[in-house]
């Protein structure tokens, strides 16, 4: 809301300077968010929170100053004017929705000649942002500025059979606003309608055909007051919010119809002459009366932690213009007025307080609650671990969007559920939310890369949403996932030509796996992979039976599509399912040989097919107790080796617990482990 | 018969003057062992004369022997102090050439980045569970009537244009704030509850300041006798070991529909001290979260009794807290996932 000091200052005294003012209107509730010079006046940008419907005009202002800085407060105490003939005659008025529309006033001004508003009206509007249209409807704006009050003129001559009926509209019919737009309505929309059908969105906008033009000469003048949530409901469903509906539907004061109305007839005759009906009509059929609170200060101070008596708190609600009387016990009854329907219950008085108290002077205190032993999500352990161990292995952190959009997820979607969709996204994009990392992790990566960066290398653990077989409930589960590309060691001088494959994510697996302390809990797996993996460089990474993500290169046929030439190797886990198992296990300690080992250097030659994990399987099948570490330290193919063939290098360590081992005992085990590695692989040594 | 003798002490005195010579001007342990052989070895000189001893007649040999021996341990004292010494030098003397370029980057991975969001999740969260404050989450699709309805909130509440509103299929919707998460917990936990919920939150919104995925912490502390004052003092002190203990911070009222009284809390403008700047649009304050004591409809849509209980809630904006933290002028380069504003963190 903006609103000058200058008329401010016709209905309270301002002692301070503008800037003072600023100042302790922010700190009692009504933050100003800029405070511009204007001439010789200044100009406050409000911004009312929606409980303070009372304080979108600039009498509630002034009623809200007085109240802060305690000056006086003199509001117009508006005489009705004077005027000739009948309302009855002039107009028949009649209200059927009366839930919808407890108060409906209107008076007719005759004679009406329209033109250019006086300068000080217009710079007023100006000043509050309101365009000049017209001296009538500049002096309704007017009018809604300075009461808070949203008002109507109708061009009489053009409502059919001069009547105005107030009432639901009939579903489905279209009706063109004043600003040119053809609404649908609905049956729930409250309508001003004529002889013919509507003429107005109660409380909204009013209508094309009933608008005040050029050549109008009798104006019907419509103060009134609509149900809130009506005007809400009919506001949001049509995606139109105006000056008059945000009054409306957060409650303006029902008592005050009429006055306003005085106002602005007297207004219209000032400045576009005329002569209104010697009177007007005023539907109010059941008078919304002022509710009634009671409190003691013992209720306040609970709340605040202060120690106010009774008679200070009853000073402070004096000072809001609220009705005080005492009932004895130190019980304090308020009389709450109908201008501020955001005071409904007891707390609401109490906050009342505090405000014009001063938040400042209540006593900062530490409270005083019982220990406990504090509780964690149940997995914040683990992502820190898992977090941190991906950091140290070089990759950076990002976060995702929740969502994505179909573009984006289109070519990761062979498979899985669908994803779940969202109703009203921002645009096309971002529709979709997300089961799995990967698509917007792809899709960070090829950003950077488009950003001239050759390495990337990038991790995320958060939230994906799936569909659960209960067709009401939906998973939230913590993914992890991660990707690499460009050089192995980014940054190095001088191992700069390596580039990273599939084994270096691989270790960013065995990382996060290795941080839950589940390493020999994990195994890696060949399967039937998803469309957007490279079937020969992908691994499924499984937890006992259980598939719980998986390693690989992204395919390269997808790469292409998405303009990526670099190859790119990804993981994905179910770091919740992970996590869950790493908790309650502690590392146990097995025992060691403290006396020396031997070790034994083995090469040997096998088919190119043959996996570590079948040699290694070999080797400790071969039943030698001795045997204490095996370790793979050279692959090579091609060289001297024929076609198909490889070569692996293998470390073998024996060692005892009880003794140092002899020389013989090493040379037989080393014996034996090599016979079984040619008898069942195949493997001649070299 | 004394010739002799006096000809193998003139010998030995010879050698003696010899071997100190040579010794003296040795100069590297190469030299010096060449020394020990020359004058000590098997058939060194001195070994020799020592051999010849037994030509000596016997009332001669032991001054002959005695002169032997000096000359021996003078040799091989000489060298004892002259081989580590040497040894020494020419270790100096290698490593003085031995000159790396000590600017070349270290060797292996370099750390990745964490990412700033979830470094100033971690400072706020530490803050408040070193006050004794538990941590929970809740989901982030969530129904109308933990985001709205039970948070004082229903449908035609003019305060639902503070928040607009992500629906998803099935009538449910992202949540447009951590504030459901105090319903979920007040409704599986009787007081006192002191607890914060961190998480993603979801507006429809997107341009320099806000961003339809961002992320909030929210608190809460239920118990009896749980006074604004309290409030006061745990935000203040949030704030201080946020921000900086000499920090101004002050307490204005706002509206929430979910408290009451309720509260923004403006902390003194960390860019300009509070002289003023664009930040803070030259008032000298930043507005930096949210709060008041529990509305008595929260503790009616939970069950507790509103007379008996008393607590207060606040939230803020992570990005807010980040962007003030580190200086950065726009939201969006937190989901940009640039590594050029990621590596700085």
């Amino acid at each position: 809301m903006r609103v000058p000091l200058d008329w401010l200052q016709e209905f309270v005294e301002v002692r301070t300077g503008a800037e003072k003012l600023a100042q302790s209107l922010t700190m009692s509730g009504l933050e100003v968010e800029s405070l511009e010079k204007a001439g010789r006046t200044a100009i406050f940008e409000i911004g009312v929170t929606p409980n303070r419907s009372d304080c979108l005009s600039v009498a509630g202002l002034a009623r809200e100053i007085a109240a802060i800085t305690g000056a006086k407060l003199s509001l117009r105490g508006e005489k009705p004017p004077r005027g000739e003939g009948r309302m009855a005659k002039a107009a028949k008025i009649s209200v059927q929705s009366r839930a919808r529309c407890p108060r409906y006033a209107a008076r007719v001004i005759r004679g009406v000649k329209i033109g250019a508003s006086p300068q000080w009206i217009s710079a007023r509007l100006a000043a509050c942002g309101i365009r000049s249209i017209n001296n009538i409807v500049d002096a309704t704006n007017y009018v809604m500025l300075e009461t808070g009050q949203p008002l109507h003129a109708f061009d009489l001559s053009r409502l059919g059979g001069r009547r105005i009926i107030v009432k639901t509209a009939e579903e489905g019919r279209s009706f063109a606003t004043l600003d040119g737009v053809k609404r649908l309505l609905s049956s729930d929309d409250l309508m001003i309608c004529d002889a013919n059908g509507p003429v107005a969105l109660a409380g909204v906008m009013g209508g094309e055909n009933s608008e005040v033009r050029e050549d109008t000469v009798e104006v019907l003048l419509e103060s009134a007051y609509f149900a809130p949530t009506g005007v809400r409901r009919s506001s949001k469903r049509i995606g139109l919010s105006t000056e008059s509906s945000r009054r409306f539907e957060r409650g303006v004061d029902p008592n005050g119809v009429l006055s306003a109305l005085h106002r602005l007839t007297a207004l219209i005759v000032e400045t576009a002459g005329g002569a209104p009906t010697e009177d007007w009509v005023d539907i109010y059929p059941k008078k919304i009366m002022p509710a009634r609170l009671s409190l003691t200060a013992s209720d306040v101070n609970r709340v605040l932690g202060t120690d106010l008596g009774a008679p200070k708190v009853a000073s402070i609600l004096k000072r809001l213009g609220l009705g005080v009387a005492s009932s004895g016990k130190g019980r304090i009854v308020a009389t709450i007025p109908t201008f501020r329907p955001d005071l409904t219950r007891p707390v609401d008085l109490v906050e009342e307080v505090a405000r014009l108290y001063g938040y400042g002077e209540i006593e900062a205190t530490m409270p005083k609650i019982v220990l406990s032993s504090i509780a964690r999500p149940r997995c914040a352990t683990e992502e820190e671990a898992v977090r941190g161990a991906l950091i140290g292995a070089g990759l950076t952190e990002i976060v995702l969007y929740g969502f994505a959009s179909e573009e984006v997820l289109a070519p990761f979607a062979d498979q899985g559920p669908e994803p779940i969709r969202i109703i009203n996204p921002i645009s096309n994009e971002q529709g979709l939310m997300i089961i799995s990392l990967i698509p917007n992790l792809v899709e960070a990566a090829k950003q950077n890369l488009m950003r001239q960066r050759e390495d990337v290398r990038l991790f995320v653990l958060q939230k994906v949403f799936q569909r659960t077989k209960a067709l009401d409930s939906i998973d939230e589960p913590r993914m992890v996932a991660g990707l690499v590309c460009g050089h192995r060691c980014p940054g190095a001088w001088e191992r700069s030509k390596e580039a990273v494959d599939f084994y270096d994510a691989k270790l960013c697996v065995e990382t996060a796996v290795g941080a839950l302390g589940l390493s020999e809990d994990v195994i890696f797996q060949r399967g039937e992979p998803p469309a957007f993996l490279h079937p020969g460089r992908f691994a499924y990474v499984l937890q006992g039976n259980a598939r719980v993500g998986f390693v690989g290169e992204l395919h390269p046929d997808l790469a292409r599509r998405l303009g990526i030439a670099q190859e790119i190797y990804a993981f994905e886990l179910c770091f919740e399912k992970l996590a869950m198992s790493a908790q309650s296990r502690a590392p146990r300690y097995r025992e060691f040989s403290r006396f020396p080992f031997v070790i034994r250097d083995i090469a040997i030659m096998l088919d190119d097919g043959v996996p570590l994990c079948e040699v290694e399987k070999v080797i400790s099948d071969s039943g030698v107790k001795i045997l204490d570490d095996v370790r793979l330290f050279d692959v090579f193919r091609g060289g001297s080796l024929p076609a198909g063939k490889k070569s692996m290098a293998i470390s073998l360590r024996f060692s005892r617990s009880d003794r140092t081992l002899t020389d013989e005992e090493a040379s037989s085990a080393h014996a034996k482990i090599v016979d079984d590695l040619s008898a069942k692989l195949g493997a001649v040594l070299r | 018969m004394i010739a002799l003798k006096e000809r193998i002490l003139e010998e030995i005195a010879q050698l003696k003057r010899q071997a100190q010579a040579e010794l003296g001007s040795v100069s590297d342990v190469a030299s010096a062992e060449a020394c020990r052989v020359k004058y000590l070895g098997r058939k060194g000189l001195i070994t020799s004369i020592l051999k010849s001893l037994k030509d000596v007649p016997a009332d001669a040999r032991p001054e002959v022997g005695r002169e032997i021996n000096v000359a021996k341990s003078i040799v091989e004292s000489r060298l004892s102090e002259l081989i580590p010494a040497l040894g020494t030098a020419a270790i100096a003397d290698s490593v003085s050439k031995q000159r790396i370029d000590i600017t070349l980057p270290g060797r292996g991975m370099r750390r990745g980045h964490e990412h700033p969001l979830r470094r100033a999740m971690a400072d706020v969260l530490s803050i408040f569970t070193d006050m004794g404050f538990s941590v929970h989450e809740g989901p982030e699709i969530e129904t109308d009537y933990y985001n709205f309805e039970a948070l004082g909130v229903p449908a035609d509440h003019p305060a639902r244009d503070m928040q607009d509103t992500f629906y998803v299929e099935g009538g449910r919707l992202l949540r447009t704030h951590t504030s459901p998460v105090q319903i979920h917990v007040m409704e599986s936990k009787k007081p006192p509850i002191c607890a914060i919920f961190p998480g993603a939150v979801f507006r429809r919104d997107n341009d320099i300041s806000h961003s339809p995925m961002f992320h909030q912490v929210e608190g809460l502390m239920v118990d009896r006798h749980i006074t604004m004052g309290d409030l006061k003092g745990v935000l203040s002190t949030f704030c201080h070991r946020m921000f900086g203990p000499s920090l101004a911070v002050r307490f204005r009222p706002s509206y929430f529909p979910f408290t009451e009284p309720s509260a923004e809390v403006d902390i003194q403008c960390v860019m300009c001290g509070g002289a003023g700047c664009r930040v803070c649009k030259q008032t000298g304050w930043i507005e930096i979260l949210g709060c008041g004591m529990v509305d008595p409809v929260v503790f009616n849509s939970v069950k507790l009794d509103p007379k008996t209980y008393s607590g207060f809630a606040f939230g803020m904006g992570i990005e807010r807290i980040a962007m003030l933290k580190y200086a950065i002028g726009d939201i969006r380069l937190f989901f940009e996932n640039d590594l050029r504003f990621l590596e700085q963190f």
